[in-house]
């Protein structure tokens, strides 16, 4: 199942931004726990030589078999849209496919990485090795870097794209936001680039 | 549900997008790539045919090659294609003003995308600048020398023997070689220069190339168009360019002969070959033409007035040239006489799908062997006419039918029995002979039957009535915005019939005009500038019928061009699902306007 993930990955060659193949990813979860909270959406979209392929973005919904609950008001996903979705098996299945040969981008990574690495063990037996830029962390040492303070909020996803003009998107999915991801990374990159398209190697990180 | 809504909610709000629907922007959203460009940086140093940018956030500074500033541009609006500043065309270079999401769409697929929606070519066309110059743009993009490349040039180094550069012409088959001299084109040789430059003076072929070669030659580069090349060639008489890339290495070779070939559906060269054919089959071979430069004719953005004058001019051409043949084979003519034409010939407004209405008049009654010579002469043309396409009229309104082959007297009759004594029918089958010009022989056969009829028909204002009911006959379709149209026997046609339903309410309206104001004009556009400005039509009413016309009818040929380009037959009936809302919007005040003109037409003339 994850073999030709595996395969590809092997061969990942991470360079500057324009040369490095990538899938922004976000996930839509019932929770914060992922030992027992489940994902209800997984949104992506891909990165080639430097430009995100809007033709690429995907947004798959997920039969939870877990009621929504509470968080329903915050993803405005109802447990009868969910019911339509597909099994996770099959979600993950098509992320992968998307994702073989590819860095991943995510906003936080930690905790989408923890989910999948959980899903991914009921789903192929195995945690599959992940490449790793993460929008918050990169930011984070930016600003650690030029001493400037962090504070509460600073870092979000939607705080962050303002600081770089980016458009303000009021709707939140998991493709939305993993293309306000993508749209970040890029804008970061264009920054600390410069002239010259800009070196991932140093910010990746691998889970 | 589907996954670019983010996309598309954007490009529904940014003109001229929001003229298609979910699916159309869902399909351009898919070719879409999103780019980030920090403040200060370049994002296209040579701008003019990079596609289509979208500036979804930021701002864009525009400057012309020498850096000095044209235009800036910001949230929702476009750089990237060929962009008019002040009336002129020009290159120029795009960077970040401020920090910079685009959107981009690559050059290829935006071409495609002006070449399916008319109105994003429309808006990008003519947005700042007339629609002729959008015309031009298009056809640039269309006609680079690039595309007249046929093959990898034919190269040689410029110490290669004579002997071996003539083999290796002759191996591959050119008229010409490019010669190249420490790696870049040094040189040009031509059969031309083999003859002159060696046979004819002796010259010993173990010579080097380089000395019988045309040193630095003009040359091109791939974007250059086609009229530049041929401007060139025929301003210095040569018959080969080289053609080479930025660098100046040679990507291959046009000939005059290629460049003459590409104009070749140019209308007016058309109609200059349609008089050198010699013979009717080579008129049909010439005719094999007319779809493609009738598509190419739509797509290129020609107004729909110019369209239907130059495609009738082709009818003209096809039709006068089959008499001259006839002529010649049956001998000349035993009396004076006129080839005339009816309906939409004589009004100069041919599209794609057309029959032949003609006719023949004489200038006195003819004897039986003189009517025998014209009956062959008919029976020539009309039938050349058919095997060109231009088929068999249904009405049999063919100079082919006896009763339309007559003398000039006998013309008037026919028009006396429609005018004094109508009645519906009648009057139906007749309006189609108002509209009357004269493509060959003695025009003033025709001017004195043009003027009879007009005259007559301007006194009698019963007879008018009569056309003024069956004007009132052919109903614009204010409903057919229903799933299917039904045509007005009750049955469920294949579609609106832009024709019956669209132009042939406003051409007679328009004529019932021409015939109350003694007008002698055919053409509709015509008639509509001569009735506002004789006061028969109010300028108002004139602009409306005048817009309503062309809108439908670019609606009619734009459809028509995509049949022809995909080899079906062309037709007059659209799907009302192939509509985009913007059409249908446009068509349903098109067919109110035409509405609200009959409704006037029906007070005037009391009927209903």
């Amino acid at each position: 199942m994850l073999s030709k993930y595996l395969e590809a990955s092997s061969h990942l060659d991470v360079d500057h931004i324009e040369n490095t193949p990538i899938i922004a990813v976000d996930l839509e979860l019932t929770g914060l726990d992922a030992t027992t909270n489940k994902i209800i959406s997984i949104g992506w979209a891909l990165i080639d030589e430097g430009k995100i392929q809007l033709g690429s973005s995907r947004h798959l919904l997920i039969n939870a078999d877990q009621s929504v609950g509470s968080s329903a008001a915050i993803h405005e996903l109802l447990d009868n849209q969910i019911a339509e979705g597909l099994q996770i098996d099959e979600g993950l299945e098509q992320l992968f496919e998307a994702a073989a040969g590819r860095a991943w981008v995510f906003h936080h990574a930690a905790l989408d990485v923890a989910f999948l690495q959980k899903a991914c063990a009921g789903w192929a037996g195995a945690v599959p090795p992940f490449v790793v830029l993460d929008t918050m962390q990169i930011e984070l040492r930016l600003r650690k870097r030029r001493e400037i303070p962090v504070q509460q909020g600073d870092l979000q996803l939607g705080r962050l794209r303002k600081d770089y003009n980016l458009p303000h998107y009021t709707a939140h999915d998991a493709l939305i936001d993993a293309f306000a991801t993508a749209e970040l990374l890029l804008a970061i990159a264009a920054r600390l680039g410069g002239n010259t398209p800009l070196q991932l190697g140093p910010f990746l990180r691998f889970f | 549900m589907h996954d670019l809504s983010l996309a598309t909610e954007f490009l529904h709000t940014v003109p001229p997008f929001n003229t298609l629907t979910g699916d159309e922007l869902v399909s351009i959203a898919r070719k879409l790539e999103v780019a980030y460009y920090p403040q200060g940086k370049v994002i296209f140093a040579s701008a003019s045919n990079q596609g289509l940018a979208i500036i979804r956030k930021g701002a864009v500074r525009l400057v012309d090659a020498d850096h000095k500033f044209l235009d800036k541009r910001s949230e929702g609006e476009f750089f990237g294609h060929g962009i008019w500043f002040h009336g002129e065309k020009k290159e120029y270079s795009a960077e970040a003003e401020e920090d910079c999401l685009l959107w981009h769409l690559k050059e290829s697929e935006y071409v495609q995308a002006l070449a399916r929606y008319s109105s994003l070519d429309e808006f990008f066309s003519s947005h700042h600048k007339s629609r002729l110059s959008a015309a031009t743009r298009i056809k640039s993009s269309v006609k680079q020398v690039r595309d007249l490349l046929k093959r990898e040039p034919v190269m040689i180094k410029c110490e290669t023997s004579i002997r071996e550069a003539a083999r290796l012409m002759s191996q591959e088959n050119v008229s010409s070689v490019l010669v190249m001299c420490n790696g870049t084109l040094g040189g040009i040789v031509t059969d031309k220069d083999l003859r002159q430059r060696v046979l004819a003076v002796d010259l010993d072929p173990g010579t080097a190339i380089e000395k019988v070669m045309t040193a630095n030659p003009r040359a091109l580069t791939a974007e250059a168009g086609v009229d530049e090349a041929l401007l060139l060639m025929m301003r210095a008489n040569y018959h080969h360019l080289p053609i080479v890339d930025k660098n100046g290495q040679p990507l291959g070779l046009v000939t005059a002969g290629d460049i003459l070939r590409s104009q070749s559906e140019h209308p007016i060269r058309l109609v200059r070959d349609i008089h050198k054919r010699k013979t009717v089959d080579e008129l049909v071979n010439l005719s094999q033409r007319l779809p493609s430069l009738f598509v190419r004719m739509v797509n290129l953005g020609r107004d729909v007035e110019q369209i239907g004058r130059m495609i009738t001019h082709i009818t003209d051409a096809f039709t006068v040239r089959l008499i001259q043949l006839a002529e010649e084979e049956l001998g000349p003519p035993p009396m004076q006489y006129a080839w005339i034409v009816f309906g939409s010939q004589a009004r100069e407004e041919q599209t794609a799908k057309t029959d032949q209405d003609n006719g023949m008049v004489l200038e006195r009654k003819a004897s039986p062997e003189e009517a025998e010579y014209f009956s062959k002469l008919a029976d020539k043309v009309c039938n050349g006419l058919d095997q060109l396409g231009y088929v068999f009229c249904p009405g049999e309104i063919m100079a082919l039918n006896v009763k339309w082959r007559v003398s000039l007297a006998k013309w008037k009759r026919h028009f006396d029995k429609w005018i004094e004594s109508p009645e519906p029918k009648s009057v139906m089958h007749s309006s189609i002979f108002f509209d009357m010009r004269c493509v060959h022989g003695n025009t003033k056969l025709v001017d004195a039957l043009l003027s009879y009829a007009t005259k007559s028909a301007k006194a009698n204002r019963i007879f008018r009535r009569f056309m003024a009911a069956n004007v009132l006959g052919h109903r614009p379709p204010i409903g057919f915005f229903r799933r299917f149209v039904q045509e007005d026997d009750g049955t469920q046609s294949e579609g609106l019939n832009l024709k019956h339903r669209g132009i042939v309410p406003i051409t007679d309206l328009v004529r019932m005009r021409a015939l109350e104001g003694g007008i002698k004009l055919a053409n509709t556009f015509d008639r509509i500038e001569l009735s506002s400005r004789l006061g028969l039509m109010n300028k108002n009413d004139a602009s409306s019928l005048r817009d309503a016309l062309i809108l439908i009818n670019r609606i009619r040929l734009g459809y028509q061009a995509e049949q022809v380009a995909n080899g079906q037959p062309p037709s007059n009936f659209v799907p009302p699902d192939d509509l985009s809302p913007l059409m249908r919007r446009n068509l349903k005040s098109a067919f109110m306007l035409v509405k609200e003109a009959q409704e006037a037409l029906a007070l005037r003339y009391q009927v209903h």
